[in-house]
């Protein structure tokens, strides 16, 4: 990591304190209001002047989201998602950016110009034959069609060959290939211990981002019980009734294992996230 | 994107001893570790994108018939006011929730690069929590803190004497709802990416400037800026090919008619069209032309601000 | 109360008069408590008997939209959508005084507002004949069991197993066979001030005239229906909206 110099050492301003602190206002009062929504009956939610502290109602409505909807099943399907996605993303995003980074094989450069284009290409818009490919694998409506396509990224290679290659000098690797390690041996038990904070990092943004997908697990899954914690909120309205406690409620409890991992790795992501790519 | 290539080489040494078939298998080794990716993105990438240029050309039925009618879809489309209006509610949107978010990113990341400030670690986990909150979520709250009859916003605009506001059934107020949940969940996030680039100037620079008696806006202006290029481009490339394929919020936002975003398509995205006539409607070959059509208009935007924010310099 | 409207005219007059006492809106919205009431009062809407769309000069549907848009500029409509956030809350809130209600919708009531027990009535739709629509089944032709599912459909929607969904849902049933059965004719509702909810809604449907329905009718009736929200909302001109209407269900159904 190169050392951090920042600007001139004046003295901090009150003014920045000020808004600085408007801003985490901003971030963390949302999730506030939710909870505080969460803990109240439609009656109170829709009252003038509105209700600023959590009413006791918590653990009623919370009980009614796991009746109304399968909701553990839910969380269980967005673990298994979001939890395979985050390890195959980083183990194979590794091994790619491993490649790229310090192997040397002809096409290569070639190769991760295409990777760093394919970022620009808008996939999504393409959902309609995207669903014809689930469509014709039988994956309708199964956990592996959410998985599969979310395996490995090009940012998530580009991530990592950035930090194998600063992370790992090649005399060590020189001296391993001595020594008589296959490439797969020198990257699993030399490259992949030294880059794993990296890999843990990114497989978190791939837990993240899988934990909160909405628009492809709507059109693949058909079934209650097939549902991700994200479809199952939906699921909590319809289109003739809504009660906002309710909505709230399944919106809170489906945000809050990612508050706690949050609190766990919160540093570590910051981290992570201005370690990546932009720096010098 | 300032990327070092590594310049010395490991020079593969195989010893005497190693069989043929090892050898080969060492050869492929670095295929077989990129060929994962490339696999995922031509089958659930490349090949839909394509096949979406295809279809685009039939009248498909999913359970029916699949007619070849040429450019057909396309004449329908340009003719079709649903279409424009979608378009122009996609570019509205995206605008509305990528100036303002890089900008406020730009100016926060500004102020937590101070190397005396205190609790920085906790304003930077702050700033990240809305990054790892759903669009579900952040959608299902907004909404209500927006409620024309019920929303805090507007009884806190009562106080001002402004009538209540009604965000979601008019065409700005929806676009301005959905771009501040947009900008919501992740100025954070780009906060933290310029403030990491604003941390690797060198300080040598800034004190050079200070003797040259530039002061902070003009350090800023000229020295910040301008190092800030790469990742600035990065950002507004990105936020130009995901801010054009919003789904989710206006999908969410109007409870009553979700796939159209409102009575009278007020904040209805070309994504959120295409999935109306895809997948409410069953016309996969009209869907189809819209995606066409949205392509062309990332390539397009992203195309032109790459152009454009390639183009900040050091202003002499 | 069903006196005071024998007419969708007079309905709106009454809802004047309501509204200059009380200040408050009279009912909930045009668009689903006007509008998609008087349309479906006819013998023709959207289709003609041999199945060709004729919305466009369908005097019923003309005169519903017309209807809709009077008790809008009248200005006796509470702007609350059906099934949104703020009607739900409003109906527990006084904000309107009336509400086209089709049986199953009382139960919806019960629950929005439980505190309104005994606060409601219900009263004939103006004009007679009610008729909010209808569900459909179907088994598709993937079905793993059909001979199951045929067994289970037949067996519900018998004349007995409808009578038995509404004495406990409200889902009106659809065999006048069991319309003189006691146990419809007896049913009264405490929550609605003990009104007759067997046999007013039963006598509404005897009333109706049948009319052809196409496979665009919901998305026509959709196009009408946000055209008159649009204006309720105080976006829209209601001189432009019924053209735009007509533009609009073009777009989306091409004829």
């Amino acid at each position: 990591m190169t050392k951090t110099i920042r600007r001139s050492g004046e003295r901090v301003r009150w003014w920045t304190y000020v808004l600085l602190g408007l801003a985490v206002f901003a971030c963390l009062f949302p999730l506030y209001w939710m909870f505080v929504v969460a803990t109240t009956d439609t009656a109170t939610a829709t009252r003038l002047p509105p209700e600023i502290v959590p009413g006791g109602n918590f653990f009623h409505l919370a009980g009614l989201v796991f009746t109304t909807v399968p909701f553990v099943r839910s969380v269980v399907n967005s673990l298994i998602v979001a939890g395979t996605i985050a390890v195959g993303h980083a183990v194979l995003c590794s091994l790619a950016g491993f490649a790229f980074a310090k192997l040397r094989f002809p096409g290569r450069n070639v190769l991760f110009l295409i990777v760093v284009l394919t970022m620009t290409v808008p996939t999504q818009l393409a959902v309609i034959p995207q669903y014809m490919i689930i469509s014709s694998l039988n994956w309708v409506d199964t956990l592996q069609a959410l998985i599969v396509p979310g395996l490995a990224s090009a940012f998530g290679i580009f991530w990592m060959r950035q930090h194998l290659s600063t992370t790992i000098s090649d005399e060590i690797l020189q001296a391993a290939r001595i020594d008589g390690a296959t490439t797969w041996q020198i990257f699993w038990r030399i490259a992949f211990p030294l880059v794993r904070p990296a890999a843990f990092v990114l497989g978190l943004l791939g837990f993240v981002t899988a934990w909160n997908d909405f628009l492809w697990p709507f059109i693949v899954l058909k079934s209650p019980e097939m549902y991700t914690a994200q479809i199952a909120i939906k699921a909590l309205q319809n289109s003739y009734s809504i009660d906002l406690g309710l909505a709230m409620s399944g919106s809170f409890l489906a945000t809050l294992p990612l508050l706690v991992l949050f609190v766990f790795v919160g540093r570590r992501m910051v981290a992570g996230i201005m370690d990546g790519a932009f720096k010098g | 994107m300032t990327t070092t290539l590594s310049t010395r080489r490991a020079q593969a040494a195989p010893a005497g001893t190693t069989s043929v078939r090892q050898s080969i298998t060492e050869r492929i080794a670095p295929y077989a570790y990129i060929a994962p990716f490339f696999l995922i993105f031509a089958v659930f990438g490349l090949v839909p994108l394509l096949f979406t240029f295809y279809v685009a050309l039939f009248d498909w039925n999913p359970i029916g018939e699949h007619v070849f009618v040429g450019l057909d879809n396309f004449t329908r489309l340009f003719a079709d006011t649903r279409f424009w209006d979608a378009a122009w509610n996609t570019i509205s949107i995206w605008l509305l929730s990528t100036v303002p978010q890089l900008l406020l990113a730009l100016g926060l990341a500004h102020l937590l690069n101070h190397a005396r400030l205190r609790m920085a670690v906790f304003f930077r986990m702050s700033m990240l929590v809305p990054y790892i909150t759903s669009v579900a979520a952040t959608t299902i709250v907004f909404s209500q803190m927006f409620d024309r009859d019920y929303g805090l916003l507007n009884w806190l605009l009562g106080f001002a004497g402004v009538e209540p506001i009604d965000f979601k059934q008019s065409v700005w107020g929806s676009h301005v709802l959905i771009a501040v949940m947009v900008t919501w969940r992740w100025f954070g996030y780009t906060t933290l990416l310029y403030l990491a680039s604003l941390q690797a100037i060198p300080r040598a620079i800034y004190e050079a400037a200070a003797v040259d008696g530039a002061g902070g806006w003009k350090q800023f202006r000229h020295i910040s800026i301008p190092s800030l290029r790469p990742v600035i481009v990065f950002t507004i490339v990105t936020s130009t090919i995901g801010g054009l394929q919003i789904f989710t919020e206006p999908l969410l936002v109007s409870r009553l008619s979700p796939l159209t975003c409102g009575p009278v398509r007020q904040c209805q995205t070309l994504t959120l069209f295409l999935y109306e006539q895809g997948f409410g409607q069953f016309q996969f070959g009209y869907g189809a032309a819209i995606g066409v059509a949205l392509f062309v208009l990332v390539v397009g935007l992203a195309t032109v601000n790459y152009v454009l924010s390639t183009r900040i310099r050091p202003e002499r | 109360m069903g006196k005071l409207w024998p007419t969708w005219d007079a309905f709106i007059e009454t809802g004047k008069k309501y509204t200059a006492a009380t200040k408050k809106a009279f009912v909930d919205n045009a668009g689903t408590s006007v509008f998609h009431q008087a349309v479906n009062q006819g013998p023709q809407k959207y289709y003609d008997p041999s199945g060709n769309v004729v919305y466009s000069t369908s005097p019923q549907v003309k005169t519903a939209f017309d209807l809709a848009l009077k008790a809008v500029q009248a200005g006796i409509t509470a702007k609350q959508s059906s099934f949104s956030d703020g009607w739900s809350a409003g109906i527990g809130k006084d904000q309107f005084a009336v509400i086209s209600a089709p049986s199953w919708l009382l139960e919806q009531i019960r629950n929005n507002a439980p505190g309104t027990k005994g606060k409601w009535d219900i009263a004939t739709i103006p004009g007679g004949a009610g008729n909010w629509g209808g569900s459909y089944l179907a088994i598709p032709k993937g079905a793993k069991n059909p001979k199951a599912a045929w067994d289970y459909i037949s067996k519900t929607q018998s004349p007995q197993g409808q009578l038995a969904h509404f004495v406990v849902t409200g889902a009106l049933p659809t065999t006048p066979s069991v319309y003189k059965d006691p146990k419809l004719t007896a049913l009264k509702d405490p929550f609605f001030s003990d009104a007759p909810t067997g046999t007013i809604y039963t006598n509404s449907l005897l009333g109706l005239k049948p009319f052809y329905i196409g496979p665009d009718s919901s998305a026509i009736g959709q196009e009408l229906l946000n055209a008159i929200t649009n204006v309720e909302q105080g976006k829209g001109d209601p001189a432009k909206a019924w053209d735009s209407a007509l533009a609009n269900i073009k777009t989306a159904i091409g004829k």
